[in-house]
């Protein structure tokens, strides 16, 4: 019970910082990336922390429902993003 | 160089277990339900709309209980989980997306993510689910 309410709190702060960051400034969501971290955008690939800044700051359509994976890794203490997965939710409109 | 190359070989190996994974576990579903659970370790938790069920027993009672199904898998997306975050167990991250119609129930259609981790033993290599989150992607509205 205990463990299980702090992956949800990690979980749930990770989601509110991420998607804050995403809507004020992308650039800052670099610290949460490592060099060896995956993104996956609508079937594209990306790996490292500076292809997946670019990749994220070029789009700019967030409209449509969507549905995002993250995975995280506690490194160092800090929680970093290995593996992302995105896609739009586009089956049910 | 070399970290781009090995990266290539685990992104393709990814792929490959990946998409011979969820054929295999999306027939086993619809046509062999009994078996489903071998899929799974014996430490594997399923996420099933928000409702967690945590070991082979849990996870076979489950299973039975479950209406008869038929999925359609539409999209797989696959990762190879950097080996820094899983002391060295080789995992691939799998995303599914598709439609399934439970027997007596209307169509849905879900998302699913497996984490699967590679299992080896002298006369062969399987890869087994260690955490499964499944999700109607229509929820709110049924």
């Amino acid at each position: 019970m205990c463990d299980k309410r702090i992956w949800e709190q990690i979980g749930a702060s990770f989601v509110e910082h991420y998607y804050r960051l995403f809507d004020c400034d992308r650039t800052q969501l670099k610290a949460i990336y490592t060099d060896a971290s995956c993104l996956t955008w609508e079937g594209d690939q990306f790996q490292g922390k500076d292809a997946i800044i670019e990749k994220l700051s070029a789009d700019d359509d967030q409209i449509l429902g969507f549905q995002q994976i993250f995975l995280l890794k506690c490194c160092n203490g800090a929680w970093v993003c290995t593996n992302e997965v995105f896609r739009l939710a586009l089956h049910n409109l | 160089m070399a970290v781009t190359q090995d990266f290539r070989t685990d992104a393709d190996l990814a792929c490959r277990a990946a998409e011979e994974f969820v054929s295999l576990y999306y027939e086993t579903i619809d046509k062999r339900r009994r078996q489903l659970t071998k899929l799974y370790m014996d430490t594997a938790t399923l996420v099933w709309n928000g409702n967690p069920i945590s070991g082979q027993n849990a996870l076979i009672e489950f299973f039975e209980m479950l209406p008869s199904s038929e999925f359609s898998v539409n999209m797989i997306d696959c990762q190879p989980v950097h080996e820094m975050a899983t002391q060295g167990q080789k995992t691939v991250l799998v995303v599914t997306n598709g439609s399934v119609k439970f027997d007596g129930n209307k169509h849905h259609y879900f998302n699913q993510i497996f984490l699967l981790t590679l299992h080896t033993t002298p006369s062969n290599s399987v890869w087994k689910i260690a955490s499964d989150c499944f999700r109607f992607q229509d929820w709110a509205n049924s």
